[in-house]
């Protein structure tokens, strides 16, 4: 509001200083998510008071000086178009590996408002963090868009867990998947399920024939954790239990162990040939006999047990089988 | 024939005294000793010798057996790793027992007792052995051996009528026929033990068998493959003074016929397939050893039936005993010597609970083999502190559950090493991150009569094994699994260990430099051998072929023969010389 003698009022004053010091020490990304939602805003005002709409663009030039004034790079219009058009370029080209950054292609002015593209916060995040992002074609756009630095303290987690394995939790389709190899250090993000299997099958066959997992003596990868080699130690474990030998059924599985994907299955552990030739004896009579049921009064009620819903799994089950078990082995 | 010798070493007693003496010496560590002593108690205890075992065929030749002990009587020998019994080691890695039969036919005269486990036996070999031995073969035992067949078992039926025991237990045997039992019935008449109970062998008929009860008036143990108890009644009556039965089963769905069943009234130890539980009922409480493991019982029916047995003191059975099965052993069976629980495909699943009531119940127990799905600290430390007769430990960590309760388990382990001073074989299979270095030390440090181990998936890094070999005074045979030790751990523990001869790892870290690390531990007298990481295709139940990924496996032995000369392809011997 404008006082009669037009001067600023009160308000006015006090909103200017905000917009001259508050924003200084606020995140530079409001500071532009201000001016860009000034700048927006500010086109529709309806023509009033032209004295007002005179003044506004005053302050409007003095806060675009205001802002050089801040010290920044101060990217101007032209240029945060063409940065925003080369990551939409390169976000297409990527395909399958998105950075990270929510971008809502709703209105042009509200897309812009999501990017966080200011320079002097990528350089830093770079410098700081050499190791993290890997100088390969593939994640370059993270050079340019450190909103994935929103994802690295994520990285630095994933560098603290384990190698060679994305650290899914639950059913996530997508999640994170960090590649240590040779001293470089690669992380995509929004990596799909079925390719990490793909992937792991692949550096399975690749170790077993050397029998080892990855080479964890180089020290460039040992820096970032300090106990990176007690579970490196513990990783290399990993490709000779997934081709643990066990006489049993399904060898291709992973038997990861520190994802710990346990639970039913023991096949790491090599069963004895006798009683394996046992239980298979016993599943082949049960198949041949499936279509037949018969009923037989046991000595002793059955407890209730859980029903596997396959043919001779249930032991309390294979003692009915076998005394309908006709088939002599004499 | 004597001589009066002046040796530097005069003892000042004569030979004659001696030899009163050595032959109520007859453990073979004692015999070592003595043979240590001088030159001349060397010799008269190779004179003397009665019974020698070689652990591990490869040690030695038969011609340096037959040189030094000539007039040895009981002869047992052992090929294969351990790990055949798993189907780990390819089925012609080796272990023939050519050589030793060639040599028991050529000098030793006075065998009477022979026994091969883990070996590859042929047809020839047993028609050798029967012609050259058959008039005086006491006691012939394949145990888990291969590559014969009916015929060779014809030749022993045929010409060794001298035969006591013939005991085929878990080998593998190519069947032709039944007639080799035939002719054991028409030409034996001393028959003690007759065992071919987990083989194949199916064609043997009842009225062979009865023949032999009837002929065999000392016939004690009788083991056979599995077949109908219907047809056995004939057998039972004519088997007066049986007391050891395992093989029959209860098939055939009308029960009442059963009823007519009696079995022998001195019967004891007992091992039926699918049980018909008010069968045993009657002589429950005789039984002092009773083998479940193919008897398809469920928990109900274990404590059914072990509650009737006051005086067992082995059982072996699966999993599916459960924790409440353990509990009831615990409150009846108070004179339990040995227990092997075998892995068991169902839901019940044996714990920590069943073990520490167990351990609390029984405190006579000797053998302690079991499949646990869930093992916990406290549970380990209670068998330390109440099984003081222990002397062989077994544990297998299922994969079962997805999280243990309790672990690491070091501070268990340790107290079940200090608590069980007899403890002389342990085998420990768990999973990475249950036994940590910690733990794997605290073995090294508290066993010092362990003579044999079985570490699967155990210790974290090489620091763990460097801990571990600073200690185990007495480990003889050492057997890993699963773990991440490298090469150059591996090696320098095989150094450190004061008395192994005997290494066996399968699953290690593999260093870049081919088999550099591991020549760090050959000696003059060691062999190293290696069988690469394979690809076996195998079928399963539904027909499909299946990739099976072994590991790389080493091999390290004493040896006083030098390097073998019988490999397969698959196994490679490491020279150092080239």
């Amino acid at each position: 509001m404008i006082n009669k003698a037009g001067q600023l009022t009160a308000n006015q004053v006090q909103r200017t200083w905000c917009e001259r010091h508050l924003w200084k020490l606020a995140s530079p990304f409001l500071y532009f998510f201000w001016q860009i939602i000034f700048h927006s805003s500010s086109c529709k005002k309806p023509e009033g008071d032209f004295q007002t709409t005179n003044r506004r663009r005053r302050r409007r030039r003095t806060q675009g000086s205001n802002m050089s004034s801040l010290g920044q790079k101060s990217p101007d219009r032209a240029n945060f178009v063409n940065l925003l058009s080369q990551y939409l370029k390169e976000k297409r080209n990527l395909g399958d590996f998105s950075v990270g950054i929510a971008s809502k292609p709703d209105a042009k002015g509200q897309q812009a408002r999501t990017l966080n593209l200011l320079p002097h916060v990528a350089n830093s995040s770079e410098s700081s963090r050499p190791n993290l992002v890997a100088s390969t074609s593939n994640v370059k756009s993270s050079d340019f868009f450190p909103g994935s630095f929103g994802a690295s303290g994520s990285k630095e987690d994933t560098m603290n867990k384990t190698d060679l394995r994305k650290p899914v939790t639950g059913e996530t389709k997508n999640a994170q998947l960090t590649i240590f190899f040779n001293g470089q250090v690669v992380v995509y993000n929004d990596f799909p399920a079925d390719k990490v299997k793909e992937i792991m099958a692949l550096a399975n066959q690749g170790s077993s024939t050397a029998c080892s997992g990855v080479n964890v003596s180089d020290p460039a990868v040992e820096k970032p954790t300090s106990n990176f080699d007690k579970i490196a130690t513990n990783n290399t474990n990993i490709p000779n239990l997934n081709i643990a030998s066990t006489p049993a059924n399904n060898p291709a599985k992973d038997p990861s162990v520190e994802q710990r994907q346990y639970g039913g299955s023991d096949l790491r552990i090599a069963r004895r040939n006798s009683l394996h030739k046992f239980f298979e004896k016993r599943k082949d009579r049960a198949a041949a006999r499936a279509p037949y049921q018969l009923n037989y009064n046991r000595v002793s009620p059955p407890p209730p047990k859980p029903d596997e819903n396959r043919p001779t799994c249930d032991e309390g089950q294979s003692s009915k089988e076998a005394r309908r078990d006709i088939d002599l082995n004499l | 024939m004597e001589e009066r010798r002046t040796a530097p070493f005069n003892t000042g007693m004569p030979d004659a005294v001696l030899k009163c003496v050595l032959p109520y010496l007859d453990g073979p560590r004692d015999r070592a000793s003595i043979s240590l002593v001088c030159r001349r108690w060397y010799e008269l205890d190779s004179a003397s010798r009665k019974h020698i075992t070689i652990a591990f065929c490869y040690t030695t030749t038969a011609d340096r057996l037959g040189r030094r002990f000539p007039a040895v009587e009981s002869l047992k020998v052992k090929g294969k790793p351990r790990a055949a019994m798993y189907d780990l080691i390819p089925d012609d890695w080796g272990g023939y027992v050519r050589p030793w039969v060639q040599e028991v036919a050529a000098n030793l005269d006075r065998l009477r007792w022979l026994h091969f486990r883990r070996m590859i036996v042929r047809d020839s070999d047993l028609e050798v052995l029967a012609r050259s031995r058959g008039g005086v073969l006491r006691a012939l035992k394949l145990d888990k051996c291969s590559g014969f067949s009916t015929d060779g078992l014809f030749h022993i039926g045929s010409m060794c009528r001298e035969l006591r025991t013939l005991c085929l237990e878990e080998s593998s045997i190519v069947e032709l026929d039944g007639q080799w039992l035939h002719e054991i019935a028409m030409n034996n008449s001393i028959l003690e033990t007759l065992n071919f109970y987990r083989t194949d062998l199916v064609q043997v008929s009842f009225e062979d068998l009865e023949r032999i009860a009837r002929n065999c008036c000392n016939l004690t143990s009788v083991k056979i493959s599995n077949c109908e108890i219907l047809d056995l009644v004939g057998f039972f009556r004519a088997a007066a003074v049986l007391e050891e039965f395992c093989g029959g089963s209860f098939n055939n769905e009308q029960s009442d016929r059963y009823n007519a069943v009696t079995f022998p009234p001195k019967l004891c130890r007992l091992g039926l397939g699918s049980h018909r539980m008010p069968s045993v009922f009657p002589f429950a409480s005789l039984l002092n050893k009773l083998d479940l493991l193919y008897a398809l019982l469920d928990t109900e029916d274990h404590c059914l039936l072990i509650q009737r047995c006051p005086n067992l003191e082995i059982l072996e059975t699966r999993t599916v005993i459960g924790d409440r099965g353990l509990e009831v052993l615990a409150q009846s069976c108070k004179k339990l010597k040995r227990l092997r629980i075998e892995r068991g495909s169902g839901n019940v699943s044996v714990s920590h609970r069943g073990l520490t009531v167990l351990a609390q119940g029984c405190l006579a127990l000797e053998y302690l083999a079991v499949y646990v799905s869930d093992i916990t600290n406290a549970s380990l430390e209670s068998i330390g502190t109440y099984s003081k007769n222990l002397c062989d430990f077994r544990l297998a960590l299922l994969d079962r559950e997805e999280t243990i309760t309790d672990f690491p388990l070091d501070n268990g382990v340790r107290a079940l090493l200090r608590g069980c001073e007899k403890l002389r074989r342990l085998a420990l299979y768990l999973r990475p991150g249950v036994l940590t270095d910690v733990g794997l030390g605290y073995i090294g440090r508290y066993s010092p009569n362990v003579r044999w181990m079985f570490l699967g998936y155990v210790g974290s890094s090489d620091t763990g094994l460097f801990e571990f070999s600073k200690g185990c005074p007495s480990l003889q045979k050492l057997e890993m699994m699963g773990c991440c030790f490298s090469e150059r751990a591996l090696a320098h523990a095989a150094l450190q260990l004061p008395s192994l001869r005997y290494l066996w790892v399968q699953g290690y870290q593999t260093s870049s430099q081919s088999s550099d690390d591991l020549l760090a531990m050959a000696r003059p007298c060691r062999n190293i051998e290696l069988i690469p990481a394979r690809r076996v295709i195998t079928t399963d139940q539904v027909e499909e072929a299946v990739v099976l990924e072994h590991p790389a496996q080493i091999l390290a032995y004493c040896s006083l023969a030098g390097p073998r000369t019988d490999f397969p392809e698959t196994v490679i011997s490491l020279d150092p010389v080239l």
